[in-house]
């Protein structure tokens, strides 16, 4: 070998020795000096992390202090994707396999795919631990903290607790889980004073929505340091102290709500195996709801609505089958029909009617008006024509009625002739005088209730159809006619029903329902928010008008009124009710029963609405309906106790829900008394 | 300078000058770099503070083993071991075959392993000797020149190496013999054009590999991470960019021996053995990380000036094929760190944790210090 090239070729060796080092050495000197702070900074994120921690949920209480919406622990299973990445597939499938023989000897039925499947979706999603099961026996709790899968963690989590289970749901509402992180910004977009993550719980419905903001607590944030398997080391700071949740107590008594329910399934039960009239469709009876409202101060006694929901198959989150499974019911057990369920009034409409003649001086109450069974409007050119006639309920003749006997019997004549009149004398009594008197006693708008998505209904005029159908749907004498009686386009909520018959109680004095008491600091039991009684409107009615209208609605129930067979037997010298049917009519649907009334009528108290669907006359189902509800507002029979659902709700005091977690249920079961042992020997 | 050995006769020498031509100045930064890295260990592993006594101990072990390895090759004339490299080639085939039956063991994903109990040896590491010494004799014949059968000669070396140990899943020592094979080919004064060919040729052969899958699925991913940094985030990439972050928060003196947030909460991967570098950058800082790279490089200085020293040719090649492997090491090993070159598990000389590694560096000394030993009485150092 040549000597300098041997000695060039060493150099050049060390040439590039040099040059690989001195590489080496200018990148860390780039990254160690000049990049520094940034990495450093890298470092500290890398670290730490922001961990939420959903503070417990308020409380529902009713009015007596007992438990509607109440909270437990549960011992959950969480999958936290990260602490499995650094693993390859064989070894997460052996933990899956794994974890999946300790769920499945646990008794939660779950395979590896699932668990793979979960794994899958929670790696595209947050970086949060995702439940995957819970309510976990004490046993497994034990062994997956003693065996320690990475990835899976056991946990303890707050959730709802619903004791009377369906009983008063629609009021209750339930809570929902936020799906994402995605939601879960668009919620903190909108105020971030509570902030939520993904899977924290939310209001959805009743009272759980709309006072959600004062239900959900203020979350715990702290900084804490983790390793790289997310394990918490130690806490860095506690950027927010978490304070529980405001609990809500309602001004309903829940034994109230559960008679009311129970009435108004039994009504519903009784009114389908009644048959329906010659002819008629028969009743299917598969919904309605009975409200009843304090007319004093708008105090809510019951609000009712068949069928229900039960709020607890909501607490872990339902699968979208299942919600969708109760969306597509046909007797749609989510719409809570007291505030959101639209009927034709009926005849429960004729006080509207009766005022609007007495006040506008169209017809006196001792007017004598022949009902002939049939009426015909007067420009009809041909008495034949369709749209002429109009006939009273079962073609009944009532002959000569005045006021009070035309509210009795439920004749329809008398008010369709005052229908024609208002509509004819347009010039002396206005377009709409009907509907004025309706939004007076507050048909048309919604009453306020603290519940979200009521209806406002509606109270159909010349201008309004003209606004939604367009000019060539006009408003005819027909119409007025239709309106007169209820029917039409008139679509009331049996709230609302209710409500009126106790502005017509109160002599104009309009309430808010009143369906909250008030708002409580969980830990003081201070009230925070107050819902005192709120009138809406206090226009007084003409009290002359009102007595002459009573005095008809008070001989409903009596000898010779539509009412008279449902109220048989009630103690009415002792406790007058004033109230009317109405049978409404529904294309191809059997008629819609309804009722609605008030009492005492020299001290009016209650006011109370039914409305069964599809149930027949409204003196046969929604009447009896009303009749036993006021027994149980009067006294005259027992208040059932609403039953528990099962599950006991475990409440703690606030001291033990924030900071140390409350410890594990499982005491060791006590030993003997040694004492007595030794005393045998 | 001597010209290159004709006579193959060795004339003994006296141990006093054996003693004195000793290198002390390669022994004294080998005995450094060791110590720096068996505190870095510690470090890495004292989350377990069990595990750090263990870990440290059996390097210790290891060390301790190596060193006398290293004294006796040294003093051992290097020019023996020509007689032996039939036997050794023989030897070494039939170990990595039989690490490949069940007499081996796989660990993380490469049936690469002896275990004896506690201790786990990597064949693949001792090879890289075989490979320097063959390839150092093969172009140290009578002739003195450049024949092209030699060349050959050489590639079916490492070619049989590189397979034999792909088929374990240690593609990290194939790079090495590799880059131990280009170092002794220039060293040997191969025409730079040949050089050039055969780089261009062994890339080919690389990428073929790599499009027809010959090459293992982890081997590929890791490799492809580097490029592409988007392709798989939680990873090989996740690997590099945690490496990164801890390097570069050590800032120019660390955050203190022991210290190391993201070493001792575990953010670090391999951090006892790949990215032992890391862990010691975030402990130490700028100042650490040169202080480890200055002492590989008077080793490696030393390693080249031994070479410029030898008796003999095959002394030279010797001492250049140590060169390459420990200098490729070193920059394969740091630069991942660095992620300036892609992850292969190849570990830093006499600083990452393991004891193969640790015994296979000190034997080359070893066979630098034979080199060395053995040199021309009175030549200058």
């Amino acid at each position: 070998m040549n000597e300098n090239l041997l000695g060039r070729r060493l150099g050049l060796l060390g040439l590039v020795g040099f040059a690989l080092l001195g590489a080496l050495v200018a990148r860390l000197w780039f990254l160690q000096v000049m990049q520094a702070p940034q990495f450093e900074q890298v470092a500290t994120q890398n670290r730490t992390r922001e961990i939420v921690t959903e503070a417990p949920r308020g409380i529902i209480y009713d009015v007596n202090g007992r438990v509607l919406a109440g909270r437990r622990e549960s011992r959950v299973v969480t999958l936290d994707w990260t602490e499995l990445r650094d693993f390859d597939e064989s070894e997460r499938s052996r933990i899956f396999a794994a974890v999946a023989e300790e769920l499945n000897s646990a008794g939660e039925k779950f395979k590896v795919d699932e668990l793979e499947r979960r794994f899958e979706r929670a790696r595209n999603g947050s970086l949060k631990p995702e439940p995957i099961a819970e309510d976990i026996s004490n046993e497994l709790w034990v062994t997956l903290q003693e065996r320690r899968f990475p990835g899976f963690n056991v946990e303890r989590r707050w959730v709802r607790t619903y004791p009377y289970g369906d009983i008063g749901a629609n009021i209750i509402g339930y809570t929902g889980n936020v799906a994402d992180s995605l939601t879960a910004d668009a919620l903190n977009a909108k105020d971030d004073s509570k902030i939520y993550t993904a899977g924290d719980e939310l209001g959805r419905a009743g009272i759980e929505s709309l006072f959600e903001n004062e239900l959900r607590g203020v979350p715990e944030i702290r900084t804490v340091e983790i390793d790289a398997q997310n394990r918490v080391i130690d806490t860095v700071e506690i950027v927010q102290e978490g304070v529980p949740g405001s609990d809500v107590y309602l001004a309903i008594d829940i034994d109230m709500q559960y008679a009311a329910e129970q009435i108004l399934a039994d009504e519903l039960e009784r009114a389908r195996r009644r048959d329906a009239c010659r002819g008629c469709d028969p009743h299917v009876a598969d919904a309605g709801s009975l409200v009843a409202v304090d007319v004093r101060d708008g105090t809510v006694m019951a609000l009712a609505t068949f069928p229900n929901y039960d709020p607890s198959d909501f607490i872990f989150g339902m699968s979208s089958e299942q919600y969708q499974s109760l969306l597509d019911r046909p007797d749609t057990p989510l719409l809570d029909r007291s505030i959101k369920g639209l009927y034709p009034a009926g005849s429960t409409f004729k006080h509207i009617t009766a005022y609007a003649a007495i006040v506008s001086g169209a017809r006196a109450p001792g007017d004598i008006w022949d009902d002939e069974g049939v009426f015909t409007i007067e420009a009809c050119t041909s008495e034949e024509a369709t749209g002429c006639r109009f006939r009273n309920a079962g073609e009944a003749e009532f002959g000569f009625v005045d006021l009070r006997e035309a509210l009795q019997v439920s004749s329809d004549t008398y008010f369709y002739s005052l229908g024609e009149t208002f509509w004819v004398n347009q010039d002396t009594y206005g377009r709409t005088v009907i509907q004025d008197t309706a939004a007076l006693f507050g048909f048309g708008t919604a009453t306020g209730i603290q519940l979200p998505e009521e209806r406002a209904g509606r109270v159909p005029t010349p201008e309004n159809r003209k606004e939604e159908f367009g000019d060539e749907f006009g408003w005819f004498t027909g119409d007025n006619i239709n309106l007169s009686i209820g029917q039409g386009d008139l679509l009331v909520t049996p709230l609302q029903l209710a409500d009126s018959y106790a502005v017509l109680a109160s002599g104009g004095i309009r309430y808010q329902p009143r369906l909250v008491d008030r708002v409580a600091d969980p830990d003081t039991g201070d009230t925070i928010l107050d819902y005192a009684p709120r009138v809406v409107s206090d226009q007084l009615l003409d009290p002359s008008a009102v007595d002459a209208i009573e005095a008809g609605l008070v001989w409903v129930p009596r000898e010779g009124g539509t009412g008279e067979k449902a109220f048989r037997g009630f103690p009415l010298d002792q406790y007058p009710i004033a109230g009317k049917t109405g049978t409404a009519q529904v294309n191809r649907k059997a008629d819609f029963s309804l009722f609605a009334g008030y009492g005492p009528v020299n001290s009016p108290q209650y006011a109370v609405a039914a409305v069964l669907e599809q149930a027949g006359f409204g003196g046969d189902a929604a009447a009896p309906a009303v009749r036993r509800f006021f027994e149980l507002l009067g006294g005259f029979a027992p208040l059932p106790a609403a039953p528990l659902a099962g599950e006991p709700d475990v409440v703690f005091p606030r001291s033990e829900l924030i900071g140390d977690e409350p410890s594990l249920a499982d005491s060791a079961v006590g030993s003997a008394d040694p004492a007595g042992d030794e005393a045998d020997q | 300078m001597t010209a290159v050995a004709t006579s193959p006769r060795i004339r003994p020498e006296s141990t006093a000058a054996k003693v004195r031509n000793i290198d002390w100045v390669m022994l004294i930064a080998v005995g450094a770099l060791v110590a720096l890295g068996m505190g870095a260990v510690f470090s890495a592993t004292q989350v377990d503070p069990d595990g750090a006594l263990l870990s440290v101990g059996k390097q210790l072990g290891f060390f301790g083993i190596g060193m006398v390895a290293m004294a006796v090759v040294a003093f051992v004339d290097y020019r023996e071991i020509r007689n032996f490299l039939g036997l050794a080639a023989i030897v070494t085939v039939i170990v990595l075959l039989a690490v490949l039956s069940p007499l081996g063991s796989e660990i993380k994903g490469t049936q690469a392993w002896f275990v004896f109990g506690p201790v786990s040896v990597q064949p693949a590491e001792f090879t890289k000797l075989a490979v320097i010494a063959t390839l150092a004799a093969i172009f140290t014949g009578r002739s003195g020149s450049i024949e092209p059968h030699r060349i050959a000669g050489a590639l079916g070396v490492l070619g049989g190496a590189a397979v034999l140990v792909l088929l374990q899943g240690e593609t990290g020592s194939v790079f090495v013999y590799c880059a131990i094979t280009l170092g002794i080919f220039f060293a040997a004064g191969i025409p730079a054009r040949v050089l050039l060919l055969l780089v261009i040729s062994g890339i080919g052969v690389i990428s073929v590999a790599f499009q027809t899958g010959v090459m293992p699925e982890y081997a590929r991913e890791r490799l492809t991470s580097f490029v592409d940094e988007e392709a798989d985030v939680r990873d090989t990439g996740y690997q590099q960019r945690q490496s990164v972050t801890t390097i570069g928060s050590g800032g120019l003196t660390g955050k203190g021996y022991l210290e190391g947030p993201q070493t001792q909460a575990g953010f670090l991967p391999e951090q006892e053995t790949d990215f032992i570098f890391a862990s010691w950058g975030e402990e130490t800082g700028f100042v650490g990380t040169v202080t480890i790279i200055t002492l590989e490089a008077v080793i490696l200085w030393r390693i080249l000036r031994n070479a410029q020293l030898a008796r003999d040719g095959f002394g030279t090649l010797l001492c250049a094929g140590v060169f390459s492997m420990f200098l490729f090491q070193v920059f394969q090993n740091v630069g991942m760190n660095l992620k300036i070159m892609p992850i292969t598990g190849v570990p830093l000389p006499f600083v990452s944790y393991g004891g193969s590694s640790l015994l296979t560096s000190l034997l080359a000394i070893g066979l630098v210090q034979s080199v060395a030993v053995h040199r021309h009485r009175g030549s200058p150092v």
